[in-house]
């Protein structure tokens, strides 16, 4: 360095919090007889606008060149008081963030004195990488006017629409043959009890309608590379062994087909053939060829079926699409517990226990019964209907694969189920099995109110165990009523089992593609649980539904809304500024030995020929900064900027001096 | 508010209800896992084959303990458990409500709070080996199934039977026998 260094270090009381434990004031006069400080202060609140305001004086004032706050951890402040020192007029680069709260006061408020000590470690080190420190200069690089989002029910369905209003052009791209996802499925939503096809077919239709919307059903997403602005995404369009711009959704291949297996949008309750559409709502009204199950026969491309539209073709391979995009959004969704492992409740067992979604199908009027509950042993329609809550949720049992957390619908959709059974059968009693009633939502609780007038029974106890009558298939149910301290053992005619909500299997992949982290419960990790739970830790990912956790309707769709916001922000700016915390290869000392390329966890090593030499770069968007590479590299020709061996070395050796 | 006019937080007193919070720690402490975790759902006492047949409670007693009411350990139907953990297999907050009624069982037999039929059966196992021991009709039994007329246990081998004494001695419960029947006189 030939410039004198003069570093400011700015000592946070952050209230109680630090000044609390250690004495701050000493800290600020201890930094003063470290080398290279001109200035030390302390102040209560530093990042408040007083604080910042004193960092901008002090670097004019003293002629500062860089500066150490000493505070909480720079994940939480780092950006802040980078910005208040590029605004005191020096290079943003050259401040340097001391922990001294998360990783000192808060662990060790029983220990001050080592506090103190530890505090002063950490000041040291960081006045002494301060001095080390080098200027550096955000890049920005152009963000592609185009959207990704990935799965299409309700949570994609909304983010895709709202992208789409906001005038970016939108792929959205769905697994299944038809948009719609889970929400489909279900009859009336609670606690307005609006059909679920009423709103949410209109929005599907808007989809299809849309001219920003790039709708790409029956495909996956293969592949993703690149960064924020500029994702190349590799899409795998299925074959549906129907030419989409030729089907014109008559069904007439669908009714001479002579094949019949479960159609899994009715949950196997009742059977569809190997050319179909999931429902006949479906978006796109497309059919699809099941190759598993067509034993080709032919009989679909006759005159008498799609004839001269020849839609139908047996060989049609599937097509790898490429798009680029500037942001992404992941809308994958959930899947429901498999009960069946909870073996004392006998589901699939007994055929008179189903599933909450089952039940939803058993009373849908676009399910197998039209609407008709009845129950599956004899077609009967029950008069006593058993529920049990929390099947599989609030349960720690990680054997039975049962969910520690709420799911947070359960409650609602058995009241409403409850409802329903009052409503479609005279003299249906419904008992529901409940620990706590979770009625939390806008006018939850007094939907609960209401199904209590009704006549919905409420027995608060868990089920222990369910047995059936093998002759009547009537199923006992043992339970005790907590609050009376009473063993019950009663028969009903039907058990529905309100499943837990758990993480979709098919977003692991896209997790592992898109460098995703989840949280603890298996439901994707976002970047901050209240402040920015539509964002992750990716940029220029953000997440949207319950593929981040369980939530009602109207949450997803305001969880979607947000996430469409924050992916549009990025687009409409039209740039976005990269940090400089990449690695740089000295192309002189490289020998081109390759070992930073299979270290390298996000690709952004590659190895290039350069007069006659092969040597490697680093790709500095792709780049997160993490050193791998450098630390790995022989020949040591890889520099971490902003953490380069001379800065870590000087840390180091300023820890060591205090000891 | 005067620190006189405070409640001692170990043993509070409110108005005639009285909670001991160290109850449930112990109870934990001696191998009742998770027993503060417990939400009363009651899985326990419907699972539970002593429910039908007993004034034995499994929710009940957890709640007891959690909350600190002491006189659980006065509760002869905490003597009924089968130890047959159908409770603790379906718990849904992993206690281990058994081993609970155990640790309770072990604190009340310490307080001298364990009943007297339970103290006959100690005595039992003092001079036989066995709570219940072999009887002449089960003898009959098993030699017309073709068996000895006692099984391989300290009845064919009575010389270790001072080895379960020891054990009784070593844990105390020789003692506690000593002494509450002395009491009981």
């Amino acid at each position: 360095m030939d410039e004198e260094k003069r570093i400011g270090v700015f000592v946070c009381h952050c209230g109680t919090n630090i000044a609390g434990v250690i004495d701050v004031k000493a800290l600020a006069e201890y930094a003063k007889t470290l080398p290279n400080v001109a200035y030390a202060e302390d102040y209560t609140y530093v990042c408040s606008t007083p604080g910042q305001t004193m960092i901008r004086d002090a670097i004019k004032e003293h002629n500062l060149n860089g500066t150490v706050v000493a505070a909480c951890s720079p994940r939480l402040h780092e950006p802040t008081f980078r910005k208040a020192t590029e605004e005191g007029g020096v290079n943003q680069f050259l401040f340097s963030m001391a922990n001294i709260r998360e990783q000192n006061t808060w662990v060790h408020m029983e220990e001050p004195e080592k506090a103190m000590q530890k505090a002063k470690d950490v000041v040291r080190m960081e006045v002494a990488r301060a001095s080390m420190l080098e200027p550096l200069t955000a890049k920005t690089v152009p963000v592609e006017k185009a959207a990704l989002v990935i799965g299409a029910g309700i949570a994609g369905i909304q983010a895709s629409l709202e992208l789409a209003d906001a005038g970016i052009k939108t792929y959205l791209v769905e697994k299944e043959p038809s948009i719609g996802g889970m929400m489909s499925r279900l009859d009336k939503t609670f606690p307005t009890l609006d059909c679920s096809q009423c709103i949410l077919t209109p929005k599907m239709v808007d989809v299809e309608r849309n001219p920003n919307i790039e709708l790409m059903t029956y495909s996956e997403v293969e592949d993703v590379s690149g960064y924020i602005g500029n994702f190349d995404v590799t899409i795998r369009q299925k074959s549906r062994y129907v030419y989409e711009d030729k089907c014109n959704g008559c069904g007439k291949c669908q009714e001479v087909c002579p094949v019949s297996r479960p159609n899994e949008f009715d949950l196997g309750l009742q059977p569809r053939k190997a050319a179909y559409v999931p429902f006949p709502q479906a978006v796109p009204l497309k059919f699809t060829i099941d190759m598993d199950s067509c034993i080709k026969c032919d009989l679909c491309k006759t005159q008498e079926a799609c004839g001269d539209l020849e839609a139908i073709d047996f060989d049609k391979p599937d097509e790898l699409v490429t798009v680029k995009v500037g942001t992404i959004i992941v809308a994958t969704g959930f899947d429901m517990y498999d009960v069946e492992r909870k073996e004392e409740w006998g589901y699939k067992v007994f055929d008179n226990v189903v599933t909450g979604l089952e039940m939803e199908r058993l009373i849908s009027a676009s399910g197998p019964t039209g609407g008709n509950v009845i129950r599956p042993s004899d077609g009967q329609k029950p008069k006593s209907v058993g529920f049990v809550l929390c099947a599989g949720s609030r349960d720690q049992d990680e054997e039975d694969g049962a969910k520690p957390y709420c799911s947070r619908v359960c409650c609602m959709y058995s009241l409403k189920h409850a409802h329903q059974l009052i409503e479609k059968i005279p003299g249906c009693v419904p008992y529901l099995f409940y620990m706590d009633i979770r009625s939390f939502g806008k006018a939850y609780e007094e939907f609960y109110y209401r199904i209590q007038n009704e006549g919905g029974k409420f027995i608060r106890g868990r089920v222990s165990r369910i047995t059936e009558d093998p002759i009547t298939k009537n199923l006992t149910v043992t339970a005790e009523d907590t609050l009376l301290g009473q063993l019950l053992e009663m028969e009903l005619d039907m058990v529905v089992l309100a499943n837990a909500v758990v993480p979709a299997e098919s977003t692991q992949k896209i997790k592992t593609l898109l460098t995703l982290s989840n949280s603890p419960d298996g439901f994707l990790l976002e970047a901050h649980p209240k402040l920015n739970p539509m964002s992750t830790t990716t940029d220029g990912v953000f997440l949207a539904g319950m593929c981040q956790g369980p939530r009602d309707i109207p949450d997803v769709v305001s969880h979607a809304a947000a996430a469409a916001a924050a992916a549009s922000i990025p687009i409409h700016r039209g740039s976005v500024t990269l940090e400089p915390i990449f690695a740089i290869v000295d192309q002189e000392h490289c020998g081109g030995c390759a070992t930073c390329i299979g270290l390298c966890p996000y690709g952004a090593t590659e190895l290039n020929e350069v007069d006659g030499k092969l040597v490697a770069s680093v790709n500095e968007a792709k780049c997160k900064g993490c050193g791998t590479c450098g630390s790995g590299c022989p020949s040591g020709a890889i520099k971490m900027q902003h953490f380069t061996n001379e800065q870590i070395m000087s840390e180091i050796e300023a820890f060591a001096q205090g000891w | 508010m005067t620190s006189e006019g405070m409640r001692d937080p170990k043993h509070y007193q409110l108005g005639k209800t009285q909670f001991d919070p160290d109850l449930i720690k112990e109870v934990e402490a001696r191998g009742g896992k998770n027993a503060q975790m417990c939400y009363q759902c009651g899985t326990c006492t419907a699972g539970c084959p002593m429910t039908q047949r007993s004034g034995l409670r499994v929710r009940t007693v957890m709640r007891k303990a959690n909350l600190g009411m002491r006189e659980v350990l006065d509760d002869p139907d905490l003597w009924l458990c089968t130890t047959c953990y159908t409770c603790s297999d379906r718990c849904p907050r992993r206690i281990i409500a058994t081993d609970a009624i155990i640790a309770l069982r072990n604190i009340a037999t310490q307080e001298h709070k364990v009943p007297m039929s339970m103290i006959k059966i100690m005595g039992s196992i003092a001079k036989t080996g066995h709570g219940v021991p072999n009887s002449e009709g089960n003898m009959k039994k098993r030699v017309l199934l073709g068996l000895p007329e006692n099984p391989p246990t300290t009845h064919t081998y009575p010389e270790y039977i001072k080895d379960i004494n020891k054990i009784l001695e070593v844990t105390g419960l020789l003692k506690i026998k000593e002494e509450m029947e002395a009491e009981s006189q």
